[in-house]
């Protein structure tokens, strides 16, 4: 094993040979958490507000609107993701024409991660002061105000750091969907790593991902710690 | 309908739960305020103060009852209609309330961006209510910096910001210590005579009552037990529970002196001087008149809605029938007298 990589280190053929493999798969990777993550956030929030306003004694008080998508986002986050990515794939074929590659990754990853997202927005907003939101009723402000002015900006420390959590989840399960074709750093460390018994590319590949990891949670911490004024 | 009455709530109930859980709230309130008064709602935690409050803009709905502002039934309005007539009814809270990741400009100028002012016009009328709040130079600081006296003028300049007609304060002074109260209640008055706004203060604090309000209603599991003016209910209050809040602040108020007295002999007195009553010399008029022996066991003078209330908890020692000539002197005189023992 030391023998190996003090051999190979030293030859420029490897390293061709390693970016050939390694860059692209690091590409699609950036692809398929880039989008995933951009729809699940904008579906999940909008799931995750509607679960805030419409509990109990909150502005839009609804409990049957409430209990249907609470039970709903209950059964997308109970079901394991290695099931979930098999399930959708007649969606994913209804949606992008094709069950594998990044492309199709992309609606596994986002199914799995809305109901994540939905109950992660809806936990940050429950930290929220209501004594701020009443507040704002007496002000006479209306509901879209009350969201858009009060909870979201008052919650915003608190939803970028579930966000910033729910990307780096997506980056976890995009390895996984990479064992079933979808591509990426996970189908690289399958293919390669696992069936070639080539460690090395296997050690790149997750030293690239904890880089990533790293990335997404600095910049996570740092507009959470920017935008708290507390 | 009577329209020089800022508010005038009419029979409201107001119940929470349901069946066997069910707890009355509020019955039967009856309140009306007057255009430009400071009127306080005193009473314990509990007594329903803060529901009260909520069924005058409404964030609480009442089970029934009607509230008028200024002669309009709000209770009987569309929800948008609701909203704009709470733009009209400014409130300030206890815990502030404030913006905590806004500035103290952006805190201030919410309640106008809500009714889509200019931005020029957001800006001036925000310095204004900067500077009638003493905190212009604190316009782009975050509420966390601020103390909560500087936090509850923030939560003031953003009450007036709209111009309103009334203000509530809901236990506005009770997160402050004495001193910032005294401020706050002193800026609250300030703004009620400059502006000619009706305000409306809820406390549980008999202190808040006596330094700004008008006139008061005292409210006791739920009911209005005793509306009044300040000085008619503190001079003479017909309820145990106003007698509670009232009398307590002076005949406690040092309860060493005062038991002591009581085991001694003679007869113990305490005399209510009012207005002009207060600077004039009864007591030694009296001691003359009747041959009698006075001593001061307890005494303070108090300022009430722009009037001096002067109390006195005196001993008076002598022949029986002096001492109740005397106290019939005073009583003659217009100075309310209780015989303590």
């Amino acid at each position: 094993m030391r023998e190996f990589f003090e051999e190979s280190l030293k030859s420029p053929e490897y390293w061709a040979d390693i970016h050939k493999i390694i860059t692209p798969a690091v590409g699609s990777t950036i692809y398929m958490v880039f989008f995933s993550s951009l729809f699940s956030i904008v579906i999940g929030c909008i799931l995750g507000i509607i679960l805030y306003v419409t509990q109990k004694d909150n502005i839009l008080e609804n409990a049957p609107v409430n209990n249907i998508i609470g039970t709903i986002v209950n059964i997308g986050r109970s079901v394991p993701f290695v099931i979930l990515m098999i399930a959708v794939f007649p969606l994913s074929k209804f949606i992008v024409g094709t069950s594998i590659g990044s492309t199709a990754s992309i609606v596994p990853l986002t199914v799995a991660a809305i109901p994540f997202v939905a109950r992660l927005i809806e936990t940050s907003l429950n930290e929220l002061d209501k004594g701020i939101i009443e507040a704002s009723v007496s002000m006479g402000a209306n509901e879209a105000q009350i969201i858009t002015k009060v909870m979201l900006p008052e919650a915003a420390p608190s939803i970028i750091s579930g966000i910033t959590i729910t990307i780096i989840n997506i980056i976890g399960y995009s390895a996984m969907a990479g064992t079933i074709g979808g591509g990426g750093l996970g189908d690289v460390c399958i293919r390669y790593g696992y069936q070639r018994s080539r460690t090395d590319i296997l050690i790149y590949s997750v030293i690239i991902m904890i880089v990533m990891v790293q990335i997404i949670q600095c910049i996570g911490n740092f507009f959470a710690r920017r935008l708290d004024k507390r | 309908m009577a329209a020089e009455k800022t508010v005038i709530i009419k029979n409201l109930y107001k119940t929470y739960g349901e069946g066997s859980s069910k707890v009355e709230a509020l019955k039967d309130i009856n309140i009306e305020i007057e255009r430009g008064e400071i009127f306080g709602i005193i009473g314990l935690s509990g007594a329903g103060k803060s529901s009260l409050v909520r069924c005058i803009n409404l964030l609480e709905v009442p089970e029934r009852g009607e509230v008028f502002i200024n002669g309009k039934d709000i209770t009987k309005i569309s929800k948008k209609e609701l909203r704009a007539e709470r733009k009209n009814i400014g409130m300030i809270f206890q815990h502030f309330n404030l913006l905590m990741n806004s500035t103290v400009y952006d805190n201030i100028a919410f309640p106008l961006k809500l009714i889509k002012t200019p931005k020029e016009q957001i800006d001036k009328r925000v310095g204004e209510l900067l500077e009638i709040v003493g905190l212009a130079d604190k316009k782009d600081v975050y509420p966390a910096q601020l103390s909560g006296g500087q936090k509850q003028r923030v939560g003031i300049a953003r009450a007036i910001a709209t111009q309103p007609d009334i203000i509530m304060c809901d236990e506005a002074t009770s997160a402050l210590d004495p001193e910032t109260t005294k401020s706050i209640l002193q800026l609250i008055k300030e703004i009620n005579q400059s502006l000619k706004v009706t305000v409306i203060i809820i406390t549980h604090e008999m202190e808040v009552i006596k330094q700004v309000c008008d006139r008061v209603a005292v409210l006791d599991s739920g009911s209005v037990v005793e509306t009044g003016s300040v000085s008619d209910v503190y001079i003479n209050p017909k309820t145990e529970t106003a007698k509670k809040f009232f009398k307590s602040v002076d005949l406690e108020l040092d309860n060493r002196v005062y038991n002591k007295a009581l085991n001694e002999g003679g007869t113990v007195i305490q005399a209510i001087f009012r207005g002009d009553k207060s600077t004039d010399p009864y007591i030694s008029q009296m001691i003359k008149q009747f041959d009698v022996e006075a001593a001061i066991l307890l005494g303070n003078i108090q300022s009430m809605e722009n009037m001096l209330v002067g109390t006195l908890v005196l001993r008076v020692d002598g022949k029986e029938e002096n001492v109740k000539a005397a106290v019939n002197y005073l009583k003659d005189n217009g100075v309310i007298v209780e015989v303590v023992k």
